[in-house]
């Protein structure tokens, strides 16, 4: 009877062990910057063209006047841009509306308290550059719309809905979890270079006193070509 | 044009032009290329033993100024020295001192086809030598890749300036500008929609090209020549800038100081312009301002042969075609428009007047009063002679004249030259055999009649063969004909192909006195949007560089700067971007002008403003009104700091001619004062912003929504007057900031830090089985 009791303990103690420590793929974060967790299945094979050319289109160094042109100026007003209007992961069975979100009063990304937020300021997921979606991991005691970011694989794929009707579709390529103090927002942010998706939410080690992780979850996607369109 | 060497050739009335009446067809608009069955004719040949080449157009307005032009382009390096120019019988010719070179069109194919850097440099080194073929006055016209000469590591233009005139000479590969196609005189912006259409050619299917070298291509070869590169100089300078190192540089070639120029020059004796009139003013029998130079001198050598009589063999040798003569006055050889049916017999005619034997008179007289059949016969037989001797090549000036004789040296089968001497052997050949024939006839009393006409049948049917063109497809014999009827058949048959392609020609040359076309080219969309691109600098682009604004109201403008053209027909508001900082220069502004030179000296009207302008920083260089309405030029620096996350720079500046100003943005003021040359600068949050400008009287002269995108500089240039304002904005790109932070999470509820539960349920349970293990095995237990 005693042996029974122990035996389940130990499975309980064991099992639970096991259970949190797949959880965490990483182990605890050192001051290090970042610790890969690429995901196993690389696709990069698998995954459509990534087309865009590094060229900036309008790579003018010190052009001379025969090429610039004349012209009447720009206008007042802007064009509206495409923006994403909807999101989907069937990994995370995530199907939800996207908001066009700026930075807040201190100039951190104006995270949506509930959904996902799309930096408005940056590109469209698409067009040349990095385009972000965060969402909360949790948010006041309940998961956020990212709490399972973390499983997503390599290969899972990332369908959204935009403004001017398409879907684009995105494949996962990597998982990074950075360190909050040395997240690369210059390059998670261009407005250049090849067309990325990144999702973005907080990760790592909850600093209990300060109620904020101590990390962000950076997922990596690029577009996949389809046949349809 | 070498080319008409290409076995694929089509030209020439043989070659079924696409209108046998002449009028191109409606393909031969804008962009297309149009078969070289016109007017225009180049011709190979020699000048003090150099080669040259001489160019022929149509010239309804050339005049002494345009010629005295042409004679500056031996100064000129990077174009075919001129040695002589001249217009007769409403033909401009022009020679140019041409040694032999493979031209652009020879080296765009095959082994020897250049790679595109060299193409490129090619180009780029034609537009430099058409520039200052340009600023002299001087347009091409009808520039083709055959007039592109390499000349080893340099180039040389041929056939600069004989366009000038109004009618459009062409070859095989002209691509002829839109306006020029629909009968507009050519501007230097047309040369750089040829020069366009060779960069086209020499980029397309090569890899590794750069983007802004295809972007210029097509800038170049807009159908509107508003929109093209202003001048051959900033073409060329965009293209050695945009096609970078690898471009290799070519010089221009200096051949006007060389001394195979100075031979040619010297040779050169220009012809007297007009019809011939008595050749008697010197040896040579030949008319040598007629067209019809070589069927003169078969007539000459008919009545010579006829006066001899029996002297055959001293008469072969005399038929002295002064080549030069032939060359230069547009001899009957080659694409004559002017030579007609009737031309050569009358010539004949005329010629004989002008023989050198008084006794000679009309064959047909020689022939009546020397008995027909013996006659017949031995002028018959002389003309053979002297047909095939001119024939065999021997073409030698035996006349006493010291004047320096030009020889016309084949150039290869197909030359003009052979293919005369064909018709002489043959010719000389018909007429051998039609004396044979004579003889008999006459031997046997055949009718006399039959034999005049046959003999002056035969004589037109030299004329004929002499006198066609080139590339007719002369109805050469293939045998020697043993009957009347054949010959007379065969003459008929050659003379009615000539008459056949003079009248075509002759129909051409009508033709070409009105437009090419007879319909507009129809108006083409440009390519893409992207080529009058507007697309704002990015943040790295305006640090190097600066824009002019032309904030003057009521006037289009023609810029220039040092002298030399910049921008024409610019509208208020408009721009001019991206220019180098290092630039400086006089700035002058003229009120547009259709037909804008392309030097600011050559303008007779006053500038409207001239200013110097300083090397100097990143900004805007505006040309506006200052409160008194007098025209002046303020510069701008631009801000280009970076913004932070979610906001914009925005700034507003007073270029008007009113006083000063109070600015509102959303409904705030946030300045006033600001006078002319002045302004207001802040960063605010990104989005759309309410700005009002209200004058010290209180009159609004602004009242408008500004987009104010996150991440850029809005610069609104407000100008004009308070009736008449004109406003330019201009945003430059890429000076944001990335969010400071992405606060995602604050329940701590996905931590991954050490599980501290699991294991210390792991531990509680290890413990406890090690107890109840050691009591297991606890001796004392049992």
């Amino acid at each position: 009877m005693k042996l029974l009791v122990v035996v389940a303990l130990l499975t309980a103690g064991i099992a639970s062990l096991v259970a949190s420590v797949g959880e965490q793929t990483v182990s605890a974060i050192p001051a290090a910057e970042e610790i890969e967790t690429t995901a196993p299945r690389s696709s990069n094979a698998a995954i459509g063209s990534q087309v865009d050319d590094a060229e900036s289109p309008t790579t003018m160094t010190a052009a001379t006047p025969s090429t610039m042109a004349a012209t009447a100026g720009h206008g007042l007003t802007v064009p509206e841009a495409v923006s994403p209007i909807r999101l989907r992961v069937e990994r995370l069975g995530l199907d939800l509306d996207i908001d066009s979100v700026g930075v807040d009063a201190e100039g951190d990304f104006d995270v949506p308290r509930s959904g996902v937020g799309w930096y408005r300021y940056g590109v469209s997921p698409g067009e040349e550059g990095s385009a972000v979606l965060a969402a909360h991991v949790d948010f006041n005691g309940s998961p956020g719309a990212f709490f399972e970011l973390d499983a997503l694989l390599g290969g899972d794929r990332i369908e959204i809905d935009l403004s001017d009707g398409t879907t684009s579709v995105f494949e996962v390529v990597e998982q990074i979890l950075y360190d909050k103090t040395a997240l690369p927002a210059d390059e998670l942010f261009a407005e250049e270079g090849d067309a990325t998706l990144r999702l973005i939410t907080c990760g790592g080690t909850f600093d209990h006193a300060a109620r904020s992780y101590q990390g962000n979850r950076v997922v990596t996607a690029l577009p996949v070509l389809l046949e349809q369109d | 044009m070498q080319n008409k060497n290409n076995p694929s050739d089509d030209v020439g009335a043989g070659g079924a032009p696409p209108s046998r009446e002449g009028v191109p067809s409606s393909s031969a608009s804008s962009g297309e290329s149009v078969p070289s069955w016109q007017a225009f004719d180049v011709e190979l040949g020699e000048l003090g033993g150099q080669r040259i080449e001489t160019h022929r157009a149509p010239a309804s307005s050339w005049g002494e100024r345009h010629r005295r032009r042409l004679a500056q382009t031996a100064a000129i390096p990077g174009l075919l020295p001129v040695i002589g120019a001249q217009r007769t019988n409403g033909m401009a010719q022009v020679v140019q001192y041409a040694p032999a070179t493979p031209s652009l069109a020879d080296r765009s194919s095959g082994p020897t086809k250049l790679p595109w850097h060299e193409a490129t440099g090619v180009i780029s080194a034609s537009a430099r030598a058409l520039h200052a073929a340009h600023l002299d006055g001087l347009v091409h016209g009808a520039l083709s890749a055959e007039d592109v000469r390499i000349y080893g590591d340099e180039i040389a233009i041929a056939g600069a300036g004989v366009a000038h005139g109004g009618k459009m000479p062409e070859s095989r590969s002209t691509v002829l500008a839109p306006e020029v196609a629909a009968g507009e005189l050519p501007t230097a912006r047309s040369d750089v929609f040829s020069l366009g259409k060779l960069l086209e050619t020499a980029i397309a299917e090569e890899a590794d090209v750069p983007a802004e070298v295809k972007t210029l291509a097509r800038r170049a070869t807009a159908q509107n020549a508003g929109d093209r590169p202003v001048s051959a100089r900033f073409f060329a300078e965009g293209l050695e800038r945009a096609a970078g190192r690898r471009q290799k540089k070519f010089g221009l070639a200096d051949l006007g100081a060389t001394a195979g120029f100075q031979k040619a020059s010297s040779a050169y004796r220009p012809a007297p312009s007009g019809r011939a009139t008595a050749a008697g003013e010197d040896t040579t029998p030949t008319d040598r301002t007629s067209s019809r130079g070589l069927g003169t001198a078969a007539g000459a050598g008919v009545v010579a042969a006829g006066a001899a009589g029996v002297a055959a063999s001293k008469l072969g040798g005399t038929p002295e075609v002064d080549p030069k003569d032939i060359d230069l006055t547009q001899s009957a050889a080659g694409s004559v428009p002017t030579a007609d049916a009737d031309s050569s017999t009358s010539a004949s005619a005329s010629s004989s007047t002008a023989g050198s034997d008084s006794a000679a008179k009309t064959d047909s007289d020689m022939a009546e009063k020397k008995g027909k059949a013996v006659a017949g016969t031995a002028a018959a037989g002389a003309v053979g002679a002297a047909a095939v001797g001119a024939g065999s090549g021997r073409v030698a000036n035996t006349s006493a004249s010291a004047k320096p004789s030009v020889v016309v040296k084949s150039n290869g089968d197909d030359n003009k030259e052979d293919r005369r001497r064909k018709g002489w052997l043959w010719a000389g050949a018909a007429v051998l055999g039609l004396g044979a024939v004579t003889w008999i006839a006459a031997a046997t009393n055949n009718d006399d009649s039959s034999d005049t006409e046959a003999i002056v049948a035969t004589t037109e049917a030299i004329d004929a063969d002499s006198s066609s063109d080139e590339d007719e497809s002369v109805t050469e014999p293939d045998e020697t004909t043993t009957t009347g009827e054949v010959t007379t058949t065969e003459a008929e048959a050659v003379t009615t192909t000539e008459a056949e392609a003079t009248t075509t020609t002759a129909e051409a040359t009508t033709t070409t006195e009105a437009p090419t076309t007879t319909t507009a080219p129809p108006p083409a969309e440009p390519e893409e949007s992207a080529l009058l691109s507007n697309e704002p600098l990015n943040g790295d682009q305006a640090a190097e560089s600066f824009e002019i604004i032309h904030a003057i109201p009521g006037f289009d403008a023609d810029m220039y700067l040092d002298g030399e053209l910049l921008a024409a027909g610019l509208s208020t508001g408009g721009v001019l971007s991206p220019i180098p900082l290092e630039t400086s220069g006089r700035v002058e502004l003229f009120a547009a002008d259709v037909g804008a030179p392309l030097r600011s000296a050559d303008r007779s009207d006053e500038a409207v403003l001239v200013s110097d302008l300083e090397v100097g920083s990143a900004g805007s260089v505006v040309a506006h009104l200052d409160a008194d309405g007098n025209p002046q030029v303020s510069r701008f620096a631009s801000t280009l700091e970076t913004i932070p996350a979610g906001q914009g720079r925005l700034s507003l500046k007073h270029v008007a001619a009113i006083g000063p100003v109070s600015i509102d943005i959303d409904g705030n003021e946030v300045a006033a004062g600001i006078v002319s040359a002045d302004g207001f600068e802040s960063v605010v949050a990104a989005g759309s912003h309410l700005v009002v400008v209200t004058t010290s009287d209180g009159q609004v002269i602004f009242d408008d929504t500004v987009d104010v995108p996150e991440g850029e500089l809005t610069s609104a240039f407000v100008g004009g007057t308070a009736d008449d304002l004109a406003v330019t904005v201009r945003r430059v790109t890429g000076l944001g900031s990335a969010p400071a932070s992405v606060p995602s999470g604050n329940a701590g509820l996905a931590s991954t830090e050490f599980p501290l539960v699991p294991v210390t349920t792991l531990a509680v349970a290890l413990s406890v089985a090690g107890v109840a293990m050691r009591r297991r095995f606890d001796p004392s237990a049992v």
